[in-house]
Order: structure tokens, then C-alpha cells, then sequence
């Protein structure tokens, strides 16, 4: 279990330290691995994560509006990579453009979920994504 | 052509003595002929007949010229031989010695062998030597007898004389001969021996000729055919003339025949022997009429006459003269027959004109009773009241329409005065054209007025050749209809005249000229004085291009050659600028009347073309004002459109912070605070969720202006269906009763027009929550002719004094309380109506439901 980490990238640290909460008020306890803009994210993922194989993130959390690199930017080469083009990606964003939503899932996203205001839905929604993609959900064996 | 006229002029007269004239014309141009063909005959015989005789007579004279020469001739050469015998001085010599010794056979051989010779050469007959007394010595031939006895005479004469004698033509009594007679002549030459001196004759040479031999046959041959023609020999002896030879119609005359001059003056033989010589005609020796050519012959005594029967001389002439006859006869009556063709074609020709002419005539009777038919037609099928006077001023004839006109028949107006008829017993009035007419003999004309009518009365005299008056005609016409017509042209002149004069438009006319190349101004009305600044007097009759000189440069002057050429009337603006200012602006409409005169109408369009001009240029600037606000509008809404992106991510962060945190401070705090604390911790909570709501409204409005409108068939009907089974379904606790029209269709936005609807029912839904019998209804009505959709409730409605805010954003009617909500719904609504070209009202009455309106127009 402890090696399904999850990659969270998002800029805002209220939102990250609630999302964290979310998570751990979901009882999830999978590492949780921060980057604070897209730049930071790549990096993390082709250069620490490349020189060890297992240390792929079981699961991507993506905010769309980032520093230097955008969210679907990261996707874009995410998706390009051989090595982690099969990482479920979820968008977690702010956004309920239809433009955003339609190029999210044009790019690979495996899911696409607006963060609501209310931190009880939040919570839920949260706890629901962990539940499914690290649990329910089995990963590609390569 | 005058032959002709002859002709037809002689057969117009027609009587039978012409005819007889015309008969015998030929026959005497016939008779004209014959003796003309007699004269001409009888011309030619007599000049043929003394070509003939001249001819004749040169024949004659030739021949006879001919044979006496030959016959001299002949009689020449002998009295030559007996010369030469006589002087042969050998010869005499031989013989006289012979003589002087008749035994000297020497010389007798010798002699004998000459005389044969001489014998045989020539035509002697015999040659023989006699002794001086007659003896005969030798002979050749010489079985003859001695001649001298019958001819002593000459020998003693040629003994005596020694010279030759000759003895002439003779007859001698011969035994042997068929006549019992031959005819000789004889030369008797003496022999007289030159060597003797005493020159004594000792004989005598006796040479006997035979004429048959020689003469004759010359005197007998006639050159050419002829039956009567002959040549003789003629010598006188005493007062007789002898014929010396044979004739050609009498037997036995040699010698024989002999007549006694005094008794025949007219015998040529007697002419002949008188001397004469010459052509003669006599009568000859038959007592037949003969002409003769008589010539002496020459060395003889003899004459030659050459003769021929004058019948025989004129035979050709004569068998000429019959041919000609004959031929003439031919001619003749050939020419007769030909006359009798052609006077018989004359004939027939004659009655066939004559015949053309009867026919001529009866056409002409019946061209003249139609004439005179058609003409009394004519005359009463005049509309004109015509009629005739004699000259003493009655009426003589009156066609129909006078008698229709005064309302009497003829019998009432013929052999009446024509003043009294008319005028009655008053006195002619003064305008009365007939006694002008008697003085001037010219037409004369007035214009009375009979019974409300209008008549134009005139009158011509009839003159004879001397200008006499004869006779007149009245004519008498109904021109009311006319007059009228000029009244009424006169009215409809005097109107367009004053409309001409004072109307607003310039209107000038023009009379082509130079072919259409120029115009002369003819008239102009007071407004065309005022806008082309002329003066009425001052233009009229002068050329445009000389009174408006820029007419060429505007190319008036062509446009005006145009329709004046093509007769295709049509506008044409003229107009000026100095500089950027507008000097003048006419509107020119030019037309051709039927007259051929070109009329221009024309309107001062300056102020308007001004007002125009400003009027585009104002434009020009209000578009350009609408671009840059256009401009302006596009960046105010990338503006808006940044704003609410921005609202949409960066306003709801903080939102969900402030919730979040508070959420966290209540979960992990709650036992630190009281009820109160909690309570505001919910209230915080709440806020924020109720600003996200409005931040949510927010951009679903902004996403209606912004987004593309797609349009496509609608079924609206169908989709107020649907969305109220949503509604139905989000509460199902809820009965409403739904009316919805059927089959509502229009083009338009299908995602906008859904959302229309749902705000709509939706409103309808909610405020309807508190009815006991909620109705909704959607349909259609006519608002002002114009179709208009609604969706009707019975709810809660609204006061109608605010439904000037109902549409705006965040404007709400009701309490949160009672009618939650974030008051975008109409603002929405309003929205996507004016988007699709529409507009929304509505009508309430608070509670009593309310009504919203609104039309659609059909995207394209």
C-alpha cells in the first residue's frame, strides 16, 4: 500500500493542505507527493522518478491553471511518455469551462472533477476518487 | 404613227364613201403600176432594140468588110499570077520560042511541066497557049477544047495591046454540067519574047479560073448561125444589076438573076451597084425586108453586099419582149393578188376596230351611266349639304343631306330662289357669301348658326369659258363638332398653359435644327427662367448652345441629340462644382413629342443634393464612430470574457478556502465552541455557497452571449415536453397540470432555446409551488399582428410597477425565503430572446399568475 503514492500538482497551498485533509479524512494514507507548478511536476516525474522505476505515482492530481507549465500542458507530455502515459490522470480544478473539460479528456485525462466550494462535497468527492482509482480501480501491469 | 392616225381618224368617221375611197386607192396604185411596168418595158425594148441594131449592124459591116477584102484579095493575087506570067522574061522567052517552033519539045516539055505546076498550085481550072490567032497550042488539061473562039475579043484585044486582059465572070454553055452552064473568069496574057526587040506578041497564055473553087465558098460562108443572113456579089451591067453568084434562097442565079435598077431603088444589090456604100435596109431580091452592109470590092468591078432578114434580126428582140411580158404579166398579177391580201387584211382589220369601237361605245354608255349613278350616290352620300343653283340664283339640284339638313324635300327647293328659301322673305343678311361670290366670281364662305348648329357656308361659282357666271354651288357644312373641338382646345390650350406656366419644374421646348445637332429654344415657363437665370424674351428663338454655352461641355446638348434621334425619352442630370462646393444641381427629363419638338423638364436639385451629400457624409461618420465602438466593444468583451474565466477559477478558490477552513475549524475545534460559535461557523458555510451560486449564475449568463448560435429546426413543443418531465421528476411530489400547443416549430439555437424554456418553466414551477391548481401553459398567440409565444401561470405573479427591472440580472420580485433564487433566470432568458432576434415582456397581477411573452424571429 505504501507505494502507491499519489502526485498532487496545484499551486494554491489552501487548496493543497484541504486536499490533504480530504484525503486523510478519507483514510487515505498513500504518500502524497506535492509539486507547485507544472514545471516542477515534469521534473519530478522524467528526472527523480525515471531513475527508479517504482516510483511512478499510482495516481496523478492535476490542477489546470499552473505557474510556468499549465495542467494540461503536463498532461499533454504525460501522455506522451512511454513510461507514464498509463498513470491515471485526475483533473482537480477550479474550472468548469467546457473548454477546459473537452481538452482535458481530448489530452488522456482519465477523470475530470470540479472542485466544489463546499468542503463536505469536497470531502465526498475526494474520498470517492481515492476509493476508486487506489482501491476498486486495478492499475496497467507495465 | 400619223399613218395610223389616218387610219383610225378616216375609220372614225366611218361612212361608206371612204370605203369606197379606200378601194379604190389600191386598184389605182395597181393600174399606176401597170403602166409604169409598160413604160419601163417599152423604154427597155426600144433602147435593147437599137443596142441590137447598132450590134447588128457592126456584124454586118464587119463581115461584109471581111469578105470583100478577102474576095480583093483573092482577085489580087490572081491578076499577080497573070503579072507575073506576063513579065517572067524565062518563061515568055520559052513559050515564044515554042510558039516560033512548035516541034521544039524541049521547050514543050519544059512549058508543060510548068503549066502543071501553075495548075495544080491554084484554083485555075485550065491553063492553056494560044497563037495569036487563037489556035490552041498547048493546053493543060488539054482534052478542053479551044476557048478562043468565045472569047476573041479579049484575045485580039491582049494581042493587040500586049498588055493582060482579064476576062470578067462568064457564063459558058457546058454539056457536062447539071446547070448546062459553068461560070468562069479568065485572064488572057500576052506572050511577048524579051529577047526580041520588036516586042511583038506571038501568043497568047489563056488562064481559066473556076469561081466555085475559091470565090465562092468566101462569098458563101457566113460567120455564126443564122437562118437568113447572106453575102453576094453584085456587078452592074448597063442599067441591070447581075447577081455573080449563087443565092442562098434562090436557085440558078449566078449570072441569071438580074434586075433593072430603075425598077427596084430599094434592092441593096442595086444600092450596090449604084455605088453606095454603107448600111441600108431595103427590101431584097425576094421582096422580103432585109438590112445589108454594102462595100465595094476592091480591084473589081464588083460589090459585096451583106444581108440579113430583119425579121430575123429582131427575133431576140422580140422573143426578149415576150419573156419581159411574160415576166411583167407574172409580176403583175402577183402584185394584184398581193394587193387583194392585203387590202383584204385592211378589211378585216377595219371591221375589227370597227367592232373595238362599237364595244368602246357601249362601255362608254355604261361607264357613263355608272358615272352619273356613282355620282348621284356620291353627291347624296355627302355628308356636306350640297346643292346647285342656276344663274339666276335657283336651285337646280340638292343632294340628300341638304334636303336632311333645311327639312324639305326636293320638290320643295327645286326652281326656288335660293335667298328665299333660306332667308325667307327678309332681306339676305350681310355675311350672305353669295353676293361676294358675284362680285369677286371667287369662292366666298361664312360660318352661320342654323338651329344650335354651327354651319360653314361657302359658295363657287360656275363660270363658262367667256368667265360668265353660269351657275353656283352651295356647300353647307355641320362643323358644331368642330367648333366644339376648338373650344375644347382651346380650354385644354389655356389649361396646360397655366400648368406650364406655373409649375414648380423647369420646362423648356426646343426645335431641333442642323440636323439635331443643335436645338432653337421655342419656349421656356417662369420656372425655367428662375433656375437657368435667362429671361423669356431674351432665349426664345435662339440657339441653346449659344444662350447656354455650357450645354456642350455638360453634354446636355449630346443627351438632347439622343432622344431626339432615338425618340427614347430619359433622365440626364447636370451639374457644377466649384470646387468642393456644389454650384448647381438640375434634374433633366427630356422627351420628343410627336411634333418632333424635344421638351426638357428639369428641377433644380441643389438644396437636395446638398442636404444629400451631408446627409452621406454623416453616415460616412457614423460608421466610422460605430467601428470604433465596435472596436471598442470587441476588447470590452475579451475583457469580460477574461473577467468571468477569472471568476470562474480564481474567485471560487478562496470561496472554497473560507469554506473549507471553516468546515475544519468546526470539525476540529467543536468541542472549544458553544452553540453560537457553531451557529456563525454555519452561517459562514452557507454564505459561501451561496456566492458560489452567484458566481455560477454569473457565468452561465456570460456563456449566452458568448457562445455561437448554431441554428437548426426546433420542435419547441417537444421541448417544453422535456424539460417539464425534468421538472416533474426533481418533484415528483408535485401535480401540475401542463398545457402545451402542439407542433410549434422554429429555426433557431437548440441549446438556447432549451435554456429559455427551462428558466421559464422552471420559473413557472417555482412560483406556482404555493397554488393549489397549478396550470402551465405554453403557446402561441398574435400580439399586434405579430405571432408572439407564452408560457402562462397561475402563480404568485408579480406587481406589474416592477417589471421594468424583471429582466435584469440578480433582480429578483420575491423574498429568498418564499422564491429562492439568484434572479439570472430572466436575465438569461432575455438574453437568448434578444440573441435570437426577439423580444420578452410580461403581464401579471400579484397572485394571479403571471404571462411572459415573447417572439422568435427565424434564424437564417
Amino acid at each position: 500500500m505504501s507505494r502507491k503514492t499519489i502526485l498532487l500538482v496545484e499551486d494554491n497551498a489552501s487548496d493543497i493542505e484541504l486536499t490533504k485533509r480530504a484525503l486523510s479524512k478519507s483514510h487515505i494514507a498513500n504518500t502524497i507527493i506535492v509539486k507547485e507548478d507544472g514545471q516542477e511536476a515534469l521534473d519530478y516525474l522524467f528526472n527523480e522518478c525515471s531513475q527508479n522505476r517504482g516510483t511512478f505515482p499510482t495516481i496523478i492530481m492535476l490542477d489546470i491553471k499552473l505557474p510556468k507549465i499549465d495542467g494540461l500542458e503536463v498532461l499533454r507530455r504525460i501522455r506522451a511518455d512511454e513510461r507514464t502515459r498509463r498513470i491515471p490522470v485526475i483533473i482537480l480544478t477550479s474550472s468548469g469551462e467546457k473548454e477546459d473539460i473537452g481538452n482535458s479528456y481530448n489530452l488522456g485525462a482519465n477523470s475530470y472533477i470540479r472542485k466544489p466550494v463546499d468542503f463536505n462535497q469536497f470531502v465526498e468527492a475526494v474520498k470517492g476518487l481515492g476509493l476508486y482509482w487506489l482501491v476498486i480501480n486495478e492499475a496497467s501491469p507495465f | 404613227m400619223d399613218e395610223t392616225q389616218t387610219n383610225r381618224d378616216t375609220i372614225d368617221l366611218g361612212s361608206s364613201n371612204n370605203r369606197r375611197k379606200r378601194f379604190r386607192t389600191p386598184l389605182l396604185a395597181f393600174v399606176m403600176l401597170v403602166i409604169s411596168v409598160c413604160i419601163i418595158g417599152i423604154v427597155y425594148i426600144i433602147f435593147e432594140s437599137e443596142q441590137m441594131k447598132v450590134s447588128i449592124r457592126e456584124d454586118l459591116s464587119t463581115i461584109a468588110d471581111l469578105k470583100a477584102t478577102q474576095i480583093a484579095n483573092w482577085k489580087a493575087e490572081r491578076s499577080e499570077d497573070a503579072k507575073q506570067m506576063h513579065e517572067s522574061p524565062l518563061f515568055q522567052h520559052i513559050a515564044a520560042q515554042y510558039l516560033e517552033n512548035r516541034q521544039d519539045t524541049n521547050s514543050r516539055q519544059l512549058l508543060t511541066q510548068w503549066m502543071n505546076v501553075f495548075y495544080q498550085q491554084n484554083d485555075y481550072c485550065r491553063i492553056a497557049l494560044l497563037g495569036t490567032e487563037g489556035e490552041l497550042v498547048l493546053s493543060i488539061p488539054d482534052k478542053q477544047g479551044n476557048p478562043a473562039p468565045s472569047h476573041k475579043d479579049y484575045l485580039d484585044e491582049a494581042v493587040e495591046t500586049g498588055k493582060i486582059v482579064m476576062i470578067d465572070l462568064h457564063s459558058v454553055t457546058d454539056s457536062d454540067s447539071i446547070e448546062g452552064s459553068r461560070i468562069f473568069m479568065c485572064y488572057m496574057i500576052p506572050v511577048i519574047d524579051p529577047t526580041e526587040a520588036s516586042k511583038e506578041t506571038v501568043g497568047v497564055w489563056f488562064v481559066q479560073l473556076d469561081p466555085s473553087k475559091y470565090l465562092y465558098p468566101i462569098v458563101h460562108t457566113w460567120q455564126g448561125k443564122s437562118r437568113t443572113a447572106e453575102t453576094l456579089l453584085v456587078r452592074r451591067e448597063g442599067n441591070e444589076v447581075v447577081y455573080l453568084n449563087e443565092l442562098r434562097h434562090k436557085k440558078n442565079t449566078a449570072l441569071k438573076l438580074r434586075f433593072k435598077l430603075s425598077d427596084t431603088p430599094n434592092l441593096p444589090a442595086t444600092k450596090a451597084v449604084l455605088g453606095l456604100e454603107g448600111i441600108f435596109e431595103g427590101r431584097d431580091y425576094r421582096g422580103i425586108k432585109v438590112v445589108s452592109a454594102i462595100r465595094k470590092v476592091y480591084g473589081t468591078s464588083w460589090s459585096m453586099v451583106a444581108k440579113i432578114d430583119k425579121k430575123e434580126l429582131y427575133l431576140p428582140l422580140r422573143k426578149r419582149i415576150w419573156v419581159i411580158s411574160f415576166v411583167s404579166l407574172i409580176l403583175l398579177l402577183a402584185l394584184a393578188q398581193a394587193v387583194g391580201v392585203v387590202d383584204r387584211r385592211r378589211d378585216e382589220e377595219w371591221l375589227r376596230k370597227q367592232l373595238i369601237l362599237e364595244q368602246e361605245k357601249a362601255k362608254l354608255r355604261d361607264d357613263y351611266r355608272k358615272i352619273a349613278q356613282e355620282w348621284q350616290e356620291t353627291f347624296d352620300s355627302i355628308s356636306d349639304a350640297i346643292w346647285l343653283m342656276d344663274s339666276d340664283n335657283k336651285i337646280i339640284r340638292a343632294n340628300s343631306a341638304t334636303t336632311n339638313t333645311l327639312g324639305l324635300n326636293s320638290e320643295q327647293m327645286i326652281g326656288k330662289h335660293c335667298g328665299t328659301l333660306l332667308h325667307g322673305a327678309g332681306e339676305t343678311p350681310d355675311d350672305c357669301p353669295y353676293p361676294r361670290m358675284l362680285s369677286t366670281k371667287a369662292r366666298a364662305a361664312t360660318e352661320i348658326k342654323l338651329d344650335n348648329r354651327w354651319m360653314s357656308v361657302s359658295v363657287d361659282p360656275i363660270l363658262d369659258d367667256n368667265n360668265e357666271l353660269i351657275g353656283a354651288v352651295h356647300i353647307m357644312r355641320d362643323i358644331s363638332y368642330q367648333k366644339q373641338a376648338e373650344q375644347a382646345l382651346r380650354e385644354s390650350e389655356s389649361i396646360f398653359r397655366e400648368l406650364f406656366e406655373h409649375m414648380g419644374s423647369g420646362v423648356s421646348i426646343y426645335k431641333p435644327v442642323e440636323n439635331g445637332s443643335n436645338f432653337i429654344i421655342k419656349d421656356i415657363n417662369d420656372a425655367g427662367e428662375i433656375i437657368t437665370n435667362s429671361e423669356h424674351d431674351k432665349i426664345i428663338g435662339r440657339f441653346v448652345t449659344d444662350v447656354f454655352p455650357q450645354v456642350r461641355e455638360k453634354r446636355l446638348l449630346h443627351f438632347l441629340s439622343e432622344v431626339n434621334k432615338t425618340g427614347v425619352a430619359a433622365h440626364f442630370d447636370t451639374y457644377n462644382y466649384i470646387g468642393d462646393e456644389l454650384e448647381y444641381w438640375l434634374g433633366n427629363y427630356v422627351l420628343k413629342l410627336e411634333s418632333g419638338e424635344i421638351i426638357a423638364i428639369y428641377n433644380d436639385l441643389t438644396d437636395r443634393v446638398k442636404a444629400e451629400e451631408n446627409i452621406k457624409k454623416l453616415n460616412e461618420e457614423l460608421e466610422q464612430r460605430v467601428e470604433e465602438r465596435t472596436a471598442q466593444l470587441e476588447i470590452a468583451n475579451q475583457e469580460l470574457e477574461a473577467f468571468s474565466y477569472s471568476v470562474s477559477h480564481d474567485l471560487r478558490s478562496p470561496l472554497r478556502g473560507i469554506s473549507g477552513w471553516t468546515q475544519a475549524l468546526y470539525e476540529d475545534y467543536a468541542d472549544k465552541l458553544d452553540e453560537q460559535a457553531k451557529g456563525y461557523l454555519n452561517r459562514v458555510v452557507s454564505e459561501t455557497q451561496r456566492m458560489s451560486q452567484l458566481i455560477e449564475g454569473l457565468l452561465k449568463l456570460s456563456q449566452i452571449s458568448k457562445s455561437a448560435l448554431t441554428p437548426e429546426d426546433v420542435d419547441l413543443s417537444q421541448t417544453a415536453l422535456e424539460v417539464l418531465e425534468r421538472l416533474k421528476e426533481e418533484h415528483p411530489n408535485r401535480e401540475v397540470q401542463i398545457k402545451i400547443q402542439p407542433d410549434l416549430h422554429t429555426l433557431g439555437d437548440k441549446n438556447l432555446l432549451e435554456i429559455l424554456l427551462t428558466n421559464l418553466f422552471a420559473n413557472a414551477w417555482k412560483f406556482t409551488g404555493k397554488q393549489e391548481q397549478p396550470i402551465i401553459e405554453f403557446g402561441t398567440t398574435t400580439i399586434e399582428d405579430k405571432p408572439a409565444y407564452f408560457v402562462r401561470d397561475n402563480g404568485a405573479g408579480f406587481d406589474m410597477m416592477h417589471a421594468t427591472k424583471l429582466f435584469g440580472a440578480f433582480q429578483r420580485m420575491h423574498k429568498a425565503v418564499d422564491y429562492p433564487g439568484t434572479g439570472v433566470g430572466l436575465a438569461t432568458v432575455q438574453r437568448i430572446v434578444i440573441r435570437h432576434g426577439g423580444r420578452i415582456w410580461a403581464e401579471a397581477k400579484p397572485n394571479e399568475g403571471a404571462t411572459f411573452f415573447f417572439t422568435l424571429q427565424e434564424l437564417s
